[in-house]
C-alpha cells in the first residue's frame, strides 16, 4: 500500500516536527535530523518516537 | 496523579479494536453532540486532524457533513488506525501521540477529539499541540471525560478500601473542568470555552458495568487499580456497597461526566 501524498505533504517528525523522506521501498519514513527511521505498518505509518529505529552515524 | 501506564493503554484498545463500537454507547452520543458544534461552528475545512479517532466513527460523520475535505486520523493504536483506514478509504491514518503530533506547523482547520484526552497524565502538551498543528483561525472541538465520572465506582472502591483499613485511593483520576479551561487557556487560542454535563447509564448490576468497561478496554487502565481494585474479597464488598448505596429497580447507575472545550486561533 502506497502512503497518500496528501498525508507526506503534511506528515512531520514528531519529536522535532522536521521534513521526512519516504524510504525507496516505501517501508518507514525517516528524519535526518534526529537520525530515526519510523516504520511504515499494514499501510500505517506509525510515527512514535520510542517505536522508531535508530540509525547509525 | 497517578500515572497511566502507557503501553497498557495502548495494548488493550489494541486488543478491542474490532468489539470496540458495539459497546460505547456514551461515546456515540459524545460524537453526536460533537458534531453538532462542527455543524454550529465550523465553515468549510480543507483538512481535519481527529486525534484518538479510535474506529473513525467521527471522521467517518464530518466525511459526510465535509465531503471535499481532507480528512485525518491519529491513534496511539495500530489496530485501531488499520480498523478506521478499512472502514473509511477517504481518510489517512497515522499511529500517534497526542503530545507529540507527526503534523507540520498550521496543517489543519479543524481540529476534533472524543473520548481520548482523559488518558492522558496532563492535558498542557496535547492542547498545545492541537494549537500548533492548526492554521490561523482554526478551530479545536473536544470532548473528553471528566472527574465525575464513575463517581459511584470510585466510591465504593473506596469504601471498601476503608473497611479494610486503607485509605489510599489508587483508581486513575480525571481531569476537573477547571484543569481543562486553565491548559486551554494556556495553549495559546484566542478564544474558548469549556462546558460540563452528566450523562447516565443503566447496568443490570455491578459485574454487568464491570463487564461493559471491559469491553470497551477502559477495564483495568490503572496499574496499581488492577492490583488492587480485583482483590476478590475487596471486589465482593466494593460490590455490595455500591449495590446498597446507588442500586435502584431498574438496575444501577454509572454516571459519565463529559467536558465539551473548544478553541478559535488567532
Amino acid at each position: 500500500m502506497t502512503l497518500s501524498q496528501d498525508l507526506l505533504a503534511i506528515l512531520a517528525c514528531p519529536a522535532c516536527k522536521g521534513v521526512l523522506a519516504v524510504t525507496d521501498d516505501g517501508s518507514g519514513l525517516v528524519c535526518e535530523a534526529c537520525r530515526l527511521r519510523y516504520p511504515v505498518r499494514d499501510g500505517i505509518p506509525v510515527m512514535l518516537v520510542d517505536e522508531a529505529e535508530k540509525l547509525d552515524g | 496523579m497517578g500515572g497511566i501506564d502507557r503501553e497498557k493503554v495502548k495494548g488493550s484498545f489494541h486488543r478491542q479494536a474490532k468489539t470496540y463500537d458495539q459497546y460505547a454507547r456514551v461515546q456515540k452520543r459524545v460524537v453526536a453532540n460533537l458534531l453538532d458544534q462542527v455543524r454550529k461552528e465550523v465553515g468549510t475545512p480543507g483538512r481535519i486532524l481527529d486525534v484518538g479517532c479510535g474506529t473513525g466513527k467521527l471522521l467517518a460523520e464530518l466525511h459526510r457533513l465535509h465531503p471535499e475535505a481532507q480528512l485525518f486520523g491519529a491513534d496511539l493504536a495500530l489496530g485501531m488506525c488499520i480498523t478506521a483506514g478499512a472502514h473509511l478509504a477517504a481518510g489517512a491514518f497515522v499511529t500517534a501521540d497526542a503530545e507529540s503530533l507527526p503534523f507540520i506547523d498550521g496543517a489543519f482547520n479543524l481540529v476534533t477529539s472524543t473520548s481520548t484526552y482523559q488518558w492522558l497524565p496532563a492535558l498542557d502538551h496535547a492542547f498545545a499541540e492541537a494549537r500548533r498543528v492548526l492554521a490561523p483561525g482554526g478551530i479545536f472541538l473536544f470532548a473528553l471525560f471528566g472527574e465525575r465520572t464513575l463517581f459511584e465506582l470510585k466510591d465504593a472502591h473506596y469504601q471498601a478500601l476503608k473497611r479494610e483499613g486503607e485509605v489510599e485511593d489508587i483508581t486513575h483520576r480525571f481531569f476537573p473542568p477547571s484543569r481543562v479551561e486553565a491548559a486551554l487557556a494556556g495553549a495559546g487560542f484566542d478564544q474558548w470555552r469549556v462546558e460540563s454535563t452528566l450523562e447516565v447509564e443503566l447496568h443490570a448490576d455491578v459485574p454487568a458495568l464491570l463487564k461493559s468497561l471491559k469491553k470497551i478496554g477502559a477495564g483495568n487502565a490503572s496499574p496499581r487499580a488492577s492490583a488492587g481494585l480485583y482483590g476478590r474479597k475487596r471486589m465482593l464488598a466494593m460490590m455490595d456497597i455500591y449495590q446498597e448505596k446507588y442500586g435502584t429497580t431498574d438496575g444501577i447507575p454509572a454516571t459519565y461526566e463529559v467536558i465539551y472545550g473548544a478553541g478559535r486561533c488567532p
